[in-house]
């Protein structure tokens, strides 16, 4: 969680990026737009035999962001903020090399219910093993 | 306790290990022939030849040395194998010389690569106990 933390740090059309979630009317002006992400249900199965046998585990990272155009907007602004965080997490190094797999899976709006606002939520899943007896 | 599971045990072949084990199985076949005289109640069977197999599934990693030999046996190489050694624990294991017959490398979408394998056994197998 720690790499996507830093692979969004690296989003440069993300001026503020936090673990701490905010409703988006408490995120200041200048942090906008911002991106929340949180690591939520992970599955987890065998995946090798043997003394060092591996667990494969499959976590959902879920991403809220929010964007903002006094104008309204917000539309262009979203779609290429989407673009730019999954570009940035499916291709960065470090976080591809800690990891077997990252896929995009869904992408939910506010479907513009909140005037010059865009809330979003991207919903990313990470493949990855690690030592059964290290756990995790 | 005695029972075993899949933490333990794994391939080895020439004495290397294949990396990334999904499921290892070792069949070993006793064959029978049916010499029953014509109107016998109960049939008179007799022990034939024994045989003996190894398949398996691997997930595929480039780095891992075992495969690679495996890889190279069925591309370049001759194919058989002087000793294969099916592990049931650390320490216990089914061996004997082999010849591969079998590789497929499998690609899948939301999949990591999978090599399956099989292996027929061309010579006795031995069990060595030292658990």
């Amino acid at each position: 969680m720690d790499s996507v933390i830093r692979t969004l740090d690296g989003v440069p059309h993300l001026r503020y990026v936090s673990e701490k979630f905010q409703t988006y009317d408490e995120v200041p002006a200048k942090h906008l737009p911002c991106a929340f992400p949180i690591d939520t249900n992970e599955e987890l199965e065998p995946y090798t035999i043997g003394d060092a046998a591996l667990i494969h585990g499959k976590l959902t990272i879920l991403i809220t962001c929010y964007v903002f155009s006094e104008t309204g907007d917000v539309r262009q602004q979203r779609t290429e903020l989407i673009q730019e965080i999954t570009r940035y997490l499916l291709t960065d190094t470090l976080l591809g090399s800690l990891i077997l797999d990252i896929e995009p899976r869904s992408i939910q709006t506010d479907q513009g219910m909140i005037e010059n606002y865009s809330l979003f939520n991207m919903e990313f899943e990470i493949d990855y093993v690690y030592t059964r007896t290290d756990g995790g | 306790m005695a029972i075993t599971k899949h933490t333990k045990g794994y391939v080895t072949v020439s004495g290397t290990t294949i990396g990334n084990q999904s499921n290892m199985t070792l069949t070993i076949d006793g064959d029978v022939g049916d010499v029953t005289p014509f109107g016998v109640e109960w049939k008179e069977i007799v022990a034939l030849g024994k045989g003996w197999s190894v398949s398996g599934t691997v997930y595929n990693s480039t780095g891992d040395g075992g495969l690679s030999n495996f890889r190279t046996e069925f591309v370049s190489g001759d194919r058989s194998c002087t000793e294969l050694r099916f592990y049931e624990t650390t320490a216990n294991s089914f061996y004997g010389a082999c010849i591969f017959t079998n590789f497929t490398y499998t690609k899948g979408v939301g999949n990591v690569d999978q090599v399956t394998f099989t292996a027929q056994g061309t010579s006795g197998l031995t069990y060595a106990t030292t658990d």
